[in-house]
């Protein structure tokens, strides 16, 4: 009970709370008027930029339809208000609602489209407004505005001054808390995996086009609320206010705020609202700044303020464990069983563009047991792999998982199911830490739990303590516990490789498929890569090993199957594959001779990619 | 610093090393190639033979070490300007442009190696003559060639450029023997005709019998071995290579 | 007929501008969201050039081409090299659209503080052709449209630089690996994005005038044309350009002024879902 309440200290963001109280409590203290309108305004700019956070700085596309979608919302609350619908909470409502539905529409295109097309299709919003409000200028009140919008209620109780200032400080600082609930959960792993590798977000069960649309809806939803905000603050609305500047001006205090950080956008939005700019002698050149800002931080790409904060608070937070004498669950290790299960390929083919990577390939893989695939370059191995785990679809045969056919299935489906894999260069996003990468090996078994994540329900708990203690033992099995807190980009490309095998290792796949997992690897990092294999054969794993060096597959190893040209030429235990003549000469080099009825295998994928 | 280069090597390599990303593939590797000879690089899948020669071609910086043209230091320069300087590579996979025709990809080359406009036409002529094959198929895209033909026409744009030194990638891999055979007799002949050849090659029996004169076995991106073909049998070779197995 | 010509004038002014964005792709390989951007610089050149300084049309065409040549290649080598250079080219759409946001803020602080309107300089009465009323400029921007579509055609299809530019977009490496200077190819691209702006001044000032508020619309239907006509076609642009002029020159004279916009959205959104290839283009611009 006791270490409950601990992670629910810990868990929660008091400073930040504490910050946001004192906020509030600026009028009591005598703060004036203008000011506190500045600081509604800081409020406004801190939900415009906390969306561009969720879908530019997590999810990692552009979305330009921020200040369409906080048009929306406040020309929503004006409507509703005049037409005596005086609740903010019903504004709230009714706003939020259009915003998830503009984010849809920016986001579904985006789907089968190119990055930038995105952001145009988006980007096109800003044109939409005025001619939205013209067309309805019956509601909009056209390009004169609709002017006297102040005072709504809460039940029943009009609020102004004061009282509307700690509704929005207090609608603030509910979705700041919302959104820094998502991003710390498997929802926000997912994202920042998914904004370095789709592929990788797919291997471990996550659809990309669904966590898409989910970040755009949701990104779009605080600029709604900061819509009704700005309405009943200014009193007025037209929509000279919903240009291109003010999406300019946006994007850059996101940008300088940190794009990959929930607590930069109120410290970007404090600076566009107070900072230099402002300052009469340079606003005329603010845009133009602005722009330059935006060149400086996408070529150098910078961290923004929020990245050199992260910086410092880990250096801190290394020491602090340092001090504490190793990572907080050291000792207490549970045991990890790892359910294998038997894979079956039966006759599996592939070509690319008519040619043939695969001819029918049969193999069989047992619980418990580590199975080999060897073989030259253009064998077919990785294609192989590829066809398992559902990023390449097979044209004859069938893959089965325990029984059960997978054959067809998309990746993250694969992967749900059961079946692991690493990848042959190695796939780490690099500004997670080594733990959290290791967690993130986790997100396949189960749900993402949006919900039970933003309440902070027992449930989201439960999970987190189990992740973090499987994650713990996986990282175990490779001897890397005491780099749990540092960050996987500065690991060498050793590690790296082994703490991708890890991280399959701690989702307890049914099969782990290891793409050459030796690659690089000097003696010791072998030795390593060896044990954590053993390791995980004895939790009862079932692991595919595809390696090109052959003394480490020898010894590591029961069973092997070499390949050339898509098929099997040889299988069985390691000694009778070694002798084989086919397999000797294959590795000499004698395939163009020994074997004439081999058809020309042209324009056949080289094997160094993933899909 | 003009050296003589008369007798020297016409590609003089000295402790380079080469890295994919983070990975260094290639480390301290020393070669040199002649005049009219072809040296063949062997080694196991992974031994680190394709990023040496991208290395040696400009397409992956060299981290330590230095790449020596006919006398002239050319480790910082870009891929594209060691082409212009007789410096070209042959890429594994049948690298071809394939949605252009095999004469555009043949121009592409003459244009790579500083071809006037005026002697185009005389150029293409030879090389069609060169190379039957692709001469009776100048107009098709790239794409519809068979493997063969889009090896030599993968080869034949790189002698567009009109190099010194080839640096050739895995030639064989996934052809039929007949074309094999083409891809060595081209390649012989061009060694005549003095160029310096690095071959990248799997098929041991191939480079020992005869098309090498001097052999080098990578490992681990390490030279392991070096002799003249000549000295050596294939048993010494395929030992080193296999030893391990 | 009047609103046929209105249409396809309009229409040829988009097509000029996805031309420009067509000509980075093909050269280059990148979408340069800065060129609705440039094509307004050079609107503001012409009147500075024209009307301030009160030099001749062709000085202002001349000199236009050569600042948006070397902006164009300034940009290249500012904001897009030092991009390509990394892994994740993601960051390449922040940075086209900082340029466009440093271009438009320059503008703004400017030169375009007021809109600004330049006469065309082969003549401003409009006559009457096929029962329609049209202006000089109308038939000089539909003429000038189709023929740079045309020219740009043949040039990527037939010259050597255009040869160059379709092996390097398909396979950097080998490209490379073939003496082709990639990196000076594309910003070559640009500079000739850049300086057909700045040509093309004189002649589309006098149809759109020059402000930054067209700024945006600039780049969105220059998009639109792309789109529809395809990316990576010189003829799709034109054709697209032309197009999407004549649903906004109908949508405005039948709906309203206020609908094109909407109009040419779900024009966008279609083609996108339905046709992503556009009307001419062999391959969209999918991601992967």
């Amino acid at each position: 009970m006791t270490a409950r309440l601990r992670t629910l200290l810990t868990d929660t963001p008091l400073l930040v709370i504490a910050g946001f109280v004192i906020v509030a409590a600026l009028p009591s203290l005598g703060l004036g008027f203008y000011w506190q309108r500045q600081v509604m305004l800081i409020a406004v700019y801190t939900l415009l930029c906390s969306g561009l956070n969720l879908s530019f700085g997590y999810a990692g596309e552009l979305a330009l339809g921020q200040v369409a979608v906080f048009a929306s919302g406040a020309y929503v609350a004006a409507i509703l208000f005049n037409h005596g619908h005086t609740d903010i909470l019903l504004a709230f409502l009714v706003a939020t609602a259009l915003a998830g539905v503009a984010g849809l529409i920016s986001g579904i295109p985006g789907l089968r489209l190119s990055h930038w097309s995105l952001a145009l299709v988006s980007f096109f919003f800003v044109l939409l407004i005025p001619s939205l409000v013209s067309i309805l200028d019956e509601y909009t009140g056209g390009s004169a505005g609709l002017p006297g919008v102040l005072g709504p209620t809460l039940f029943g109780r009009p609020l102004f001054g004061r009282d509307f200032y700690l509704v929005a400080i207090a609608a603030t600082l509910l979705w700041m808390l919302v959104l820094r609930n998502m991003v710390v959960s498997r929802f926000g792993t997912f994202l920042r995996v998914m904004a370095e590798s789709p592929t990788l977000a797919e291997s471990l069960g996550g659809s990309v086009h669904l966590l898409q649309i989910q970040a755009y809806v949701i990104g779009a939803l605080p600029a709604g609320i900061a819509g009704v905000l700005f309405t009943y603050m200014t009193g007025f609305i037209s929509p000279t206010t919903f240009t291109l500047s003010l999406l300019i001006a946006v994007l850059a205090a996101t940008v300088l705020g940190g794009a990959d950080s929930v607590w930069g956008a109120p410290v970007g939005a404090a600076i566009l609202v107070l900072g230099p700019l402002q300052a009469a002698s340079f606003q005329k050149y603010s845009s133009a700044v602005y722009g330059i800002f935006l060149v400086f931080v996408g070529v150098v790409f910078s961290m923004g303020l929020a990245g050199l904060a992260r910086i410092v608070r880990r250096r801190l937070l290394l020491r602090r464990l340092a001090r504490a004498g190793g990572t907080e669950a050291a000792g207490e290790l549970g045991e990890l069983s790892i359910p294998g299960e038997r894979l079956e390929v039966a006759g599996v083919a592939k070509a690319f563009a008519g040619l043939k990577a695969l001819n029918g390939v049969d193999l069989t893989v047992e619980p418990g047991t580590i199975t080999a695939i060897i073989g030259a370059n253009g064998a077919g191995k990785t294609t192989l792999l590829n066809l398992i785990s559902g990023v390449l679809r097979a044209d004859a045969g069938t893959v089965t998982l325990a029984g059960r056919p997978i054959t067809g299935l998309r990746a993250h489906q694969v992967s749900r199911l059961g079946v692991g894999r690493t990848f042959q260069t190695p796939l780490i996003p690099p500004r997670m830490t080594v733990l959290e990468v290791v967690e993130s090996g986790r997100l396949r078994s189960g749900a993402v739990g949006l919900l039970p994540a933003i309440l902070r329900l027992p449930r989201y708990y439960r999970v987190r303590r189990e992740d973090r203690a499987a994650a713990l033992v996986a990282l175990s099995f490779a001897g890397l516990e005491q780099l749990a807190h540092h960050p996987a980009g500065s690991l060498p490309l050793g590690t790296r490789r082994l703490l991708e095998v890890v991280r399959a290792v701690a989702g307890k796949p049914h099969v782990l498929l290891l793409d050459e997992p030796a690659a690089g690897l000097d003696d010791e990092g072998l030795r390593e890569l060896e044990m954590l294999m053993r390791r995980t054969r004895e939790a009862g794993g079932t692991v595919v090993l595809v390696e090109h060096n052959v003394p480490f597959v020898m010894s590591v190893a029961d069973r092997v199957h070499a390949m050339e040209l898509g098929r099997v030429i040889a299988s069985g235990p390691p000694d009778v594959v070694r002798r084989d003549q086919r397999v000797i000469d294959s590795y000499l080099g004698r395939r163009g001779r020994t074997e004439p009825d081999a058809a020309p295998r042209a324009g056949v994928p080289s094997e160094s990619g993933v899909a | 610093m003009t050296a003589t280069t008369a007798t020297g090597p016409l590609l003089d390599v000295t402790g380079v090393r080469v890295a994919y990303g983070d990975l260094v593939a290639v480390w301290e590797v020393s070669l040199q190639l002649r005049a009219g000879s072809i040296t063949a690089l062997v080694g196991r899948n992974g031994a680190g033979k394709t990023t040496l020669v991208n290395g040696l071609c400009g397409l992956l910086p060299v981290k330590a070490g230095t790449v020596v043209l006919d006398g002239r230091d050319v480790t910082a320069l870009p891929a594209w300007s060691r082409v212009a300087r007789g410096l070209t590579v042959v890429q594994e996979g049948k690298r071809v442009f394939r949605e252009l025709t095999v004469r555009d990809n043949l121009v592409l080359g003459l244009r790579g190696g500083g071809v006037k406009r005026a002697a185009r036409e005389g150029e293409l002529a030879m090389l069609y003559e060169r190379f039957p094959i692709l001469g009776e198929c100048r107009r098709q895209r790239a794409a519809d060639l068979s493997g063969g033909q889009q090896q030599m026409l993968a080869i034949a744009t790189a002698l567009a450029t009109k190099p010194r030194v080839l640096l050739v990638d895995e030639p064989s891999s996934g052809l039929a023997p007949v074309f094999v055979d083409l891809v060595f007799e081209a390649l012989s002949a061009l060694r005549d005709e003095g160029l310096a050849i690095l071959l990248v090659e799997q098929l041991v029996d191939e480079v020992l019998g005869g098309i090498a004169d001097e052999v080098i076995v990578l490992e681990r991106g390490r030279v392991a071995l070096r002799d003249r073909a000549a000295n050596l049998a294939v048993e010494d070779v395929a030992a080193s290579i296999y030893s391990s197995l | 007929m009047t609103i046929v010509w209105a249409g396809l004038s309009v229409g040829a002014v988009y097509a000029l501008t996805a031309i420009g964005y067509n000509i980075t792709m093909t050269f280059g390989g990148v979408f340069n969201f800065a060129h609705g951007a440039f094509v307004i610089l050079s609107a503001f050149f012409s009147w500075y050039v024209m009307v301030d300084l009160g030099w001749p049309w062709w000085s202002a065409a001349l000199l236009g081409a050569v600042l948006g040549a070397l902006l164009g290649g300034l940009e290249e080598l500012v904001a897009v090299r030092p991009v390509l250079r990394r892994t994740d080219t993601r960051a390449l759409l922040v940075t086209t659209v900082g340029a466009f946001v440093v271009i438009e803020g320059v503008l703004a602080a400017t030169w375009g503080a007021t809109p600004k309107s330049v006469g065309f300089f082969a003549g401003e009465d409009a006559f009457t052709f096929l029962g329609g009323r049209m202006a000089p400029v109308d038939v000089w921007l539909v003429v000038v449209a189709v023929a740079a579509g045309a020219g740009l055609h043949l040039f990527s299809r037939r010259s050597l630089w255009g040869l160059a530019a379709r092996g390097a977009t398909s396979d950097p490496d080998a490209a490379k690996a073939r003496g082709i200077n990639v990196g000076a190819l594309r910003a070559g691209g640009f500079a000739l994005a850049g300086a057909l702006a700045g040509l093309l001044g004189p002649l589309v000032t006098p149809k759109t005038g020059a402000s930054v508020g067209i700024a945006v619309s600039m780049t969105i239907f220059g998009f639109v044309a792309l789109a529809v006509g395809g990316f990576g076609s010189f003829a799709g642009c034109v054709v697209g350009g032309l197009l999407i002029g004549l649903i906004q020159a109908y949508g405005s004279r039948y709906l309203g002024v206020e609908y094109p916009p909407l109009l040419l959205f779900v024009v966008l959104l279609a083609v996108l879902l339905l046709r992503p290839t556009g009307l001419f283009g062999k391959h969209g611009m999918r991601a992967v």
